[in-house]
């Protein structure tokens, strides 16, 4: 049987010298130095690769994430702000970024800086409010804490851009005014969903619970908040939601993940 | 209006100054994608990798303090980003890449020729995640066996034999063979010596 050198040897020679059983081995036999030199033409090719790579996204999508993320300033004069923040096409990775008070400068007083789950309670529960929000928050305290009304039923897909530019609508003050109580209302109400979402999965403020409950719920949530996006993008607050649910879902995923044997050798 | 030097523009971006920003983001963003492109082997991951990669960086901008180059810095939160990433979906089995089922000939292409560049990347991509990030970080970036161990928290030993796997699993990509389907880049070898095999 004719012996040649692997593969996997040869790609060793790449970088090391043979020892004498490999070198006598290359200075008889064609195929092994024919293959050696091919795995030396593939190194110095790949070392060859242009160390720039078109692909990119554009400065505007950029700027558009930064600024939800409270890293960038107000544009200056003549600058046109970045358009809607466009989703990230697969989740797992908004999961990464901290969440943890005083991480960034976000954190510090920046757009981000809101508990998460204080802002996934207000946005969510804007969008499924939708119009009703407007026409009755300043006023009747529907929806208030300890309110029996049902807001799940009341959904509808309008932004809050949309609403307060309805002809007729709140004044400024009236709206801003409406937005503080409405937030309010919303995030006392999302934290005792919260609170219900912890104890059907066995948990905690402090401990999560049951990982595969969370990410179940997590992953209706993000549908609904990306629903919600499509018929709303350029609402920074559903923006800031669904980057925020995303966070709880890839924490739940990791935490649905962490101890399974199946993971990358690294 | 003289133009502003790169520790200028760090230190405006460090303030959230757009033009900074955007300056520094516009000279490096087409750096960052190639190296998060190539560990991730798919356009998708590799536009997430590399917008979370900037994310932390602006983030992490204030306490950049010039030890090293903002270049080298900025490399390596790409290279986490990316590897973090890949970590979190783990579970994607199925590479997107263009690549067209039948390469050509290795006698096809040579160098200069400009579709090397593209079959190489291509090959790339189709290694398995592990394999493609030591080949890259080595290979392609540059970094030693001590720099890749740190990075991705293995042994140097282990890079290094990662890296040789790799190079032989691109050289049968490359060549269309089908002489290890182990991916092992050690097929027919003789039992008890790695080194050999035989036909």
């Amino acid at each position: 049987m004719e012996r040649h050198l692997t593969l996997e040897a040869m790609a060793r020679l790449v970088d090391e010298a043979p020892d004498s059983e490999e070198a006598l081995h290359l200075e008889a036999c064609a195929r092994c130095r024919h293959e050696l030199d091919g795995l030396r033409d593939q190194t110095q090719a790949l070392g060859t690769l242009p160390s720039v790579r078109p692909g990119a996204s554009p400065w505007e999508t950029m700027a558009s994430r930064l600024e939800a993320e409270g890293l960038l300033g107000e544009p200056e004069a003549g600058e046109v702000k970045g358009p809607a923040l466009p989703l990230r096409r697969d989740e797992g990775f908004a999961g990464k970024r901290p969440l943890v008070a005083g991480s960034g400068r976000a954190a510090r007083g920046g757009a981000g800086s809101a508990i998460p789950w204080s802002r996934l309670a207000a946005g969510l529960l804007l969008f499924l409010l939708g119009a009703g929000v407007g026409s009755t928050a300043g006023s009747s305290g529907l929806l208030g804490p300890g309110s029996q009304a049902e807001p799940w039923a009341v959904a509808g897909p309008e932004s809050m851009e949309t609403l307060l530019a309805t002809p007729g609508g709140l004044s400024l003050v009236e709206a801003q005014e409406a937005l503080a109580v409405t937030e309010e209302w919303h995030r006392l109400a999302l934290e005792r969903y919260r609170e219900q979402v912890l104890e059907e999965a066995g948990g905690t403020g402090e401990d999560p619970g049951d990982p595969h409950l969370r990410y179940a719920l997590m992953e209706t949530l993000l549908q609904v908040g990306r629903e919600a996006l499509w018929a709303a993008p350029t609402d920074p607050f559903l923006n800031g939601l669904v980057l925020n649910v995303q966070v709880e879902h890839d924490a739940a995923r990791l935490g649905m993940e962490r101890g399974s044997p199946d993971r990358i050798w690294y | 209006m003289p133009v502003p030097s790169e520790r200028e523009l760090i230190e405006g971006a460090a303030r959230g100054e757009r033009a900074a920003s955007r300056a520094l983001y516009e000279r490096y963003a087409p750096r960052v994608y190639a190296v998060v492109r190539r560990i991730a082997g798919d356009d998708d991951v590799a536009e997430d990798a590399a917008q979370e990669a900037w994310i932390r960086a602006f983030r992490a901008i204030p306490q950049f303090r010039g030890d090293a180059r903002f270049s080298t810095w900025l490399h390596r939160i790409a290279v986490n980003s990316a590897l973090q990433l890949l970590r979190g979906r783990r579970h994607i089995t199925e590479r997107r890449s263009t690549l067209p089922e039948e390469f050509p000939g290795e006698e096809e292409t040579g160098p200069g020729d400009p579709l090397a560049a593209r079959r190489l990347e291509e090959a790339l991509d189709r290694l398995p995640v592990g394999m493609r990030t030591v080949l890259v970080l080595h290979d392609v970036e540059g970094l030693t066996h001590v720099e890749i161990g740190d990075r991705l928290g293995v042994q140097p030993g282990t890079s290094k034999s990662q890296l040789f796997k790799a190079r032989a699993r691109m050289r049968e990509i490359l060549r269309g063979s089908a002489l290890d389907p182990a991916g092992d880049g050690r097929s027919n070898e003789e039992p008890g010596d790695r080194r050999w095999s035989g036909t």
